[in-house]
């Protein structure tokens, strides 16, 4: 063989070895055991600025704020160090007030952090990477993640603000709510207070920024974060959060979450006080009389909804559950047919759609799913439509009866405002809030079901004892007391499919023991409705007693 | 050939051509089952794993008793498969941020388009008009081509059976639903939940949908086995993912059978074109060897020809020359005779 | 007469024989397990793995290896390369007995073997590859028996029916491709039924080309390896032109494997590409995947082209060992390394001992035919005796000048 040739075989092995080598294998850099601390902090922010422009050479520099306040703050530095002012505010930018070109702020950044990173080494202090470790900086796999938990204020810390003696009130009244709520004139360009209109940052200030309307992210930190440093340049103790952690740290918020509750225990009423808004105790709900009549002969017909506008401030957190785009009425966007300010959503759809936690229906049966509910009503189908008496839980009174002598639905609507709120008290005073139910001792106290009984016994069923576990379920809860008033309401849970009656119709009318064979969609057979019926219920409720395989604890196992 | 006999030809093969079936493109063609096929409808979200349907499977098919008791549920910590033994099991998954367990049934899914079936190469099993999809042990060789093809998982093989091992899968009861014994298959029968539904497929996907729209939020939005390599007659509502389930999400729509009609539509075209090709090789490279050898032969004649040419050319100038010498030596003799003959009479003369 | 027994009975137990009587013990003995007791006893199979070491050595191997009868046979008489006549037989005797292993192979594996022709004479599955696969592989045994007999012929001396045979020489190699193409290509079709189980790198909807391609090289590899191995133990039933040609076949079968191994490289790399495959040759599977594509089909090819040029017959021959086992790699590959790739490596498959040995021992089965076949009937060497009677099919009657015709008729027709 030719010397020469085998030379060339083997570079050419080694070519495509190399080859494969390179763009196959990466390099993989040595990795720092992780401190437990380390693996998910608040204050991580990814600069990534110039990915706007171009396609970024390097990956985004990984940078912690908080580290670097804590280090300005020990060298008696404050935000002006990094942060421009412009008009009095503070720009929220590095060291700009506005983005500029490419080249532009890749220098900004560089030159002023590397050179300050390089001042401090020279001073002998601790500094961050100096010139030339590009990677440290822009480091691809950083070990650390950003752990930044979502941050805002709660009922109890809105009071804690309203209620602080350190925010004093404006002039003309005894409230500080201007201090932080304010409108835009967009002529004038200039925020200003607007009383009576107050309502959550969020109804302007979305997730990005817009036509020069700040984003929620720069308007809160504009408004709380300098709020707080204020008052802490002023020597004030109990001044608030100013570092990231503070109010993005899981640490920070646990700790807040306590010192609310010893807040509240120290209350007079051991609750928060009722926002003051000036909103109504009870809202006649019915539909805008702009909308018209209607056709010819035709009229609208709704009946009124009576809603208890006062409890339900307390069911809630914040007004924007409900309210969730502005303070204003809800037929303003969500008209009869629907409006492109209510994303087309109609009036309808608005109260009753079940996806919607900003609709009543929605938020009710959102709370169906809880434990105590959920053994019933996760297996009440939602494609059918419910029951008149349902309805008739909120729309009270029809329309005729609701006035002495009575009056149409149109002349309802058509009502002045304070006469609104006037019937609605009238109607919610006049329910009836006790929650109904037959009396235990005329329900069985045990029943043999002995359906099907050919391997087991039948089941003895503690009758008396589930109910009252329901009714023990339902207790304290409003929402459940007022929905199950009725008698045999709560019965329905599992004497379904037919009135409510105080004896009602036996399983076996209904779910056949013969042929599983599918029929009707969802009817089973007799010896699956019973076992469902109780399995389901169990399950549901996280009940972890008597387990679905544990056959012998409902029935016994007939000996052979 | 006469005239005749073509034109009779011709008209044999045009009577044969009209009689024939109108003829449809393979390509298009989709199997959506036979219209009164049954299925089964299994919900994951009703199962609570207690097995009795692989205790009423055992006992309807008169299997062999396992070695653990259908109500020991320590079996569900091994994820188990089907085997000679049983022809369904039950596996659990317990997953994470779900509330509890979710149980999983699996057996033969008797595919509208088995790749078992078509795979057999004895026809050892039949997708039946009732939906089942059964296998006839009365020509199965046991070479488990349909144990490898099957995407499921699902044929077992008596592997310690030395002389007539059987394939046993799950049969969706046939025999003893054809012959009346049972009405729905012994697992249906059996469960105490209605996890399992037996019906007609088409009724079954229409449960299913209802089902989604009567609890929104439970169900995941797809029924496995609707279109999964072509469909299947059991179908699965899961309200976790499938694969979380063990089931693999990544089989397809296409029918098993497409997956290897290409393959054996080209064995015909090979047998027909490789005899023409072939032969076309073979007759070239016999011309080509004819025409060398003529070339050769042709070569050589001319060879020799000028050989002989050559030769002769050479023979002649030779001839001549000899001639020519000849006659010189003829001369020269003569000359010399002479000389000789007149040298003596000078001798006498003196 | 002792003394003479003594010796007699010493020359028998030679090590090769004592080797080969050992492997024929083992082998009895397990037979008798498996049709006693059954595959589960005697092999590792499992209902997650039904096809095991006999499909994937004894069917798919032993199938591409035996490959060498057709390429021989259709090198010789179709394409018309005379020069490789003398090693036609060799081929077709190796491929003869290859497929009859086969079916031996088959006899064990399948679980009732006795119903092996039933797909042909009681009810066939014809849309199933395997029953194209059995088809063919029964068609072309049948053929290359045939094939086989003209040998046999010459040895009890049936001249007419050799004649005959011999008369349709091109009809039955040209029936050979056919089939042949057939079945090797159906064996990779196989594997089309399952690209869930099969892993990406080796599934492609190319596996018909892929094994019929790779069953090109195999063939042209084992006839250079066998016929490596026959010189040097049956190099006394050899004549002349077998001799003769002996190089040249090597030389040349090598050219045509190493354009065929490329052409096997490019259209697996094509397999790859038109998927979009690429990211998965990163993984361990790619790795493995490289190792066989660069290793045992590159290489080989490179290597076999270098032998051409440089006329170096070691090298050619050592390549033809490398291909073999490439084939056998990737046969091994795609049954069992990447079917079920997906399963945990608890429920994957390895052979289990006895697996093993039957297959050794069905390989020793097959070259003691050979030796016995290949040292009593002309396969090695032409018989004189028939030399001059019947020319092959095709062959003018002329004689030209320039042929060896007058060498070959040597008194002693055998022999060196």
């Amino acid at each position: 063989m030719v010397k020469g040739r085998r030379l060339l075989s083997w570079a050419g092995i080694l070519l495509l070895g190399g080859a494969a080598s390179f763009y196959g294998i990466q390099a993989q850099g040595e990795k720092e055991p992780l401190k437990a601390a380390e693996t998910g902090r608040p204050d991580l922010i990814k600069i990534d600025t110039l990915a706007a422009y171009q396609k970024l050479e390097l990956p985004p520099v990984t940078f912690l704020h908080d580290k670097h306040t804590e280090a300005l703050r020990k060298d008696k530095k404050d935000c002006t160090t990094c942060h421009l002012v412009e008009d009095g505010k503070l720009s929220l930018a590095f060291k700009r007030r506005k983005n500029t070109q490419a080249a532009a702020l890749k220098e900004i950044y560089h030159a002023n952090c590397i050179g300050c990173h390089t001042e401090r080494a020279a001073a002998g202090k601790k500094a961050g990477p100096p010139e030339g470790l590009c990677r440290a900086c822009h480091n691809a796999q950083p070990q650390i993640a950003a752990a930044r938990l979502d941050a805002g204020l709660n009922q109890v810390s809105h009071f804690r603000h309203t209620n602080a003696k350190l925010i004093p009130a404006d002039q003309k009244g005894k409230d500080n709510c201007s201090r932080c709520h304010h409108e835009y004139d967009p002529k004038a360009k200039k925020t200003f207070y607007a009383q009576g209109k107050e309502g959550t940052c969020r109804y302007c200030h979305l997730a990005k920024e817009k036509q020069g309307v700040k984003s929620l992210k720069q308007a809160a930190h504009l408004q709380c974060v300098l709020c707080h440093l204020d008052l802490d340049k002023r020597g004030v103790k109990d001044n608030g959060p100013y570092d990231c952690a503070g109010c993005h740290g899981a640490a920070a918020q646990a700790r807040d979450a306590r010192k609310n509750q010893e807040w509240v225990a120290a209350l007079p009423n051991k609750e928060v006080p009722r926002l003051k808004r000036g909103q109504p105790d009870a809202v006649l709900i019915t539909h805008d009389p702009q909308w018209g009549e209607g056709s010819p002969g035709k009229p609208f017909l709704m009946d009124p909804v009576a809603f208890d506008h006062r409890a339900h401030e307390k069911y809630n957190d914040n007004c924007r559950v409900c309210h969730h785009a502005s303070m204003e009425a809800c037929e303003k966007c969500h008209t009869l047919m629907g409006a492109k300010d209510g994303g087309l959503i109609n009036f309808e759809q608005a109260m009753h759609s079940l996806s919607s936690r900003a609709s009543c229906q929605g938020c009710h049966t959102g709370q169906q799913a809880a434990a105590n509910c959920a053994g019933c009503h996760n297996y009440i189908s939602k494609s059918s439509r419910p029951e008149d008496a349902s309805c008739r839980q909120c729309h009270l009174l029809s329309a005729e009866t609701a006035i002495p002598g009575g009056a149409s639905s149109s002349q309802i609507c058509a009502l002045k405002p304070p006469q609104k709120t006037a019937l609605a008290e009238t109607l919610l005073k006049a329910r009836n809030l006790n929650p109904g139910t037959y009396a235990l001792e005329d329900l069985p106290e045990t029943v043999e079901i002995k359906y099907l009984a050919n391997r087991f016994q039948p089941s003895q069923f503690t009758h008396r004892k589930q109910i009252a576990a329901l009714l023990k379920g339902i207790k304290g809860n409003t929402l459940a007391e007022y929905f199950h008033r009725d008698p045999g309401t709560i019965c329905q849970g599992c004497h379904h499919y037919s009135p409510p009656a105080k004896e009602p119709p036996r399983c076996s009318n209904c779910h056949s023991g013969e042929s599983l064979q599918a029929r009707e969609s969802n009817r089973p057979a007799l010896l699956a409705a019973l076992h469902r019926q109780c399995l389901n219920c169990h399950a549901d409720m996280r009940l972890k007693k008597p387990a679905a395989t544990a056959c012998s604890e409902c029935h016994q196992e007939k000996k052979k | 050939m006469l005239r005749r006999t073509f034109l009779g030809l011709l008209g044999a093969a045009g009577v044969g051509a009209a009689l024939g079936k109108p003829a449809r493109a393979a390509g298009q063609q989709h199997f959506t089952g036979y219209p009164e096929s049954c299925g089964v409808l299994f919900d994951a979200t009703r199962c609570i794993g207690c097995r009795s349907c692989e205790a009423g499977c055992n006992k309807v098919n008169e299997l062999p008793p396992p070695p653990e008791p259908f109500n020991d549920l320590s079996v569900f910590k091994m994820k188990r498969r089907t085997h000679s033994w049983t022809y369904t099991v039950v596996n659990r998954y317990d997953l994470p941020g779900a509330p509890g367990p979710v149980f999983k049934k699996w057996q033969c899914n008797h595919c509208l388009e088995p790749a078992c079936a078509d795979s057999c190469f004895v026809r050892a099993y039949t997708k039946t008009s009732q939906g089942a999809v059964i296998w006839d042990g009365t020509v199965c060789v046991g070479c488990r081509y349909c144990m490898i093809a099957c995407p499921f998982d699902i044929p077992t093989f008596e592997f310690n059976e030395p002389l007539t091992p059987r394939i046993m899968k799950c049969t969706l009861c046939y025999p003893l639903i054809t012959s009346g014994k049972l009405t729905v298959p012994g697992c249906v029968g059996a469960c105490p939940v209605e996890a399992l539904v037996y019906g007609k497929r088409r009724d079954l996907l229409q449960i299913a949908h209802e089902r989604f729209h009567a609890f929104p939020g439970r169900y995941l939005n797809h029924i496995y086995g609707e279109r999964e390599m072509g469909g299947t007659n059991w179908l699965y509502l899961s309200g976790v993912p499938f694969r979380a389930l063990g089931m693999r999400e990544d089989l397809g729509v296409v029918p098993a059978p497409e997956l290897t009609s290409g393959a054996l539509a080209a064995v015909p075209l090979v047998a027909v074109t490789w005899p023409v090709l072939l032969t076309g090789i073979y007759a070239i490279s016999r011309r080509k060897d004819k025409i060398a050898r003529q070339e050769t032969a042709q070569a050589v004649a001319r060879a020799v020809a000028q050989t002989q040419a050559e030769a002769e050319g050479k023979l002649k100038s030779a001839m001549t020359k000899a001639e020519v010498e000849k006659k010189a030596a003829i001369e020269r003799e003569v000359k010399k005779a002479l000389e000789e003959a007149a040298k003596p009479q000078t001798r006498e003369g003196e | 007469m002792a003394a003479e027994n003594s010796a007699v009975r010493k020359s028998l137990f030679t090590p090769f024989n004592v080797v080969v009587g050992v492997i024929f013990l083992v082998g009895a003995a397990i037979t008798f397990l498996r049709f006693a007791k059954g595959l589960g006893a005697v092999t590792n199979l499992s209902d997650n793995n039904p096809w095991g070491l006999w499909i994937a050595f004894d069917l798919l191997c032993g199938v591409a290896l035996a490959a060498g009868g057709y390429t021989t046979s259709a090198a010789c008489y179709v394409f018309g390369l005379k020069r490789y006549h003398s090693a036609v037989r060799p081929a077709i005797l190796t491929a003869f007995l290859g497929y009859s292993l086969v079916v031996v192979a088959l006899l064990y594996d399948v679980g009732r073997p006795w119903r092996l022709p039933y797909p042909f004479f009681v009810q066939s599955g014809t849309t199933s590859v395997l029953f194209e696969v059995g088809l063919c592989v029964m068609l072309y045994l049948n053929t290359l028996f045939v094939e086989w007999l003209p040998a046999c012929f010459e040895w009890l001396g049936f001249q007419k029916p050799r004649d005959f045979i011999v008369k349709i020489t091109l009809a039955l190699t040209i029936l050979g491709v056919i089939l042949s193409t057939m079945h090797q290509s159906s064996l990779g079709a196989l594997y089309l039924i399952v690209p869930s189980k099969v892993h990406p790198l080796w599934y492609s909807m190319y596996l018909p080309f892929f094994f019929f391609v790779s069953s090109i090289a195999a063939g042209l590899s084992m006839v250079i390896f066998e016929g490596t191995l026959s010189h040097h133990y049956l190099h006394g039933r050899m004549d002349a032109t077998y001799i003769r040609e002996h190089d040249d076949v090597i030389l040349g079968f090598a050219k045509g494997a190493a354009m065929v191994l490329a052409l096997y490289f490019m259209i697996k790399a094509v397999g790859i590409a038109i998927d979009n495959k690429w990211s998965y040759l990163l993984t361990g599977y790619g790795a493995w995947f490289l190792v066989e594509l660069l290793g045992f089909v590159a290489l080989p090819a490179l290597l076999y082209a270098i032998a051409v040029r440089e006329q170096n017959l070691k090298l050619a021959k050592w390549t033809s060992v490398l291909t073999v086992l490439g084939i056998i790699l990737n046969r091994f590959n795609t049954s069992l390394v990447a079917f079920n790739w997906q399963l945990p490596p608890a429920d994957r498959y390895f052979p289990s001992w006895m697996e093993i040995a039957i297959s050794v021992y069905l390989i020793t089965l097959g070259l003691l035919v050979f030796r016995f076949i290949a040292t009593r009937m002309p396969i090695f060497y032409e018989d004189p005796r028939y030399r001059q009677h019947v020319p092959h099919e095709g062959e003018e009657e002329e004689r030209p000048e320039f042929t060896e015709h007058k060498l070959r008729q040597h008194p002693q027709g055998f022999g060196h």
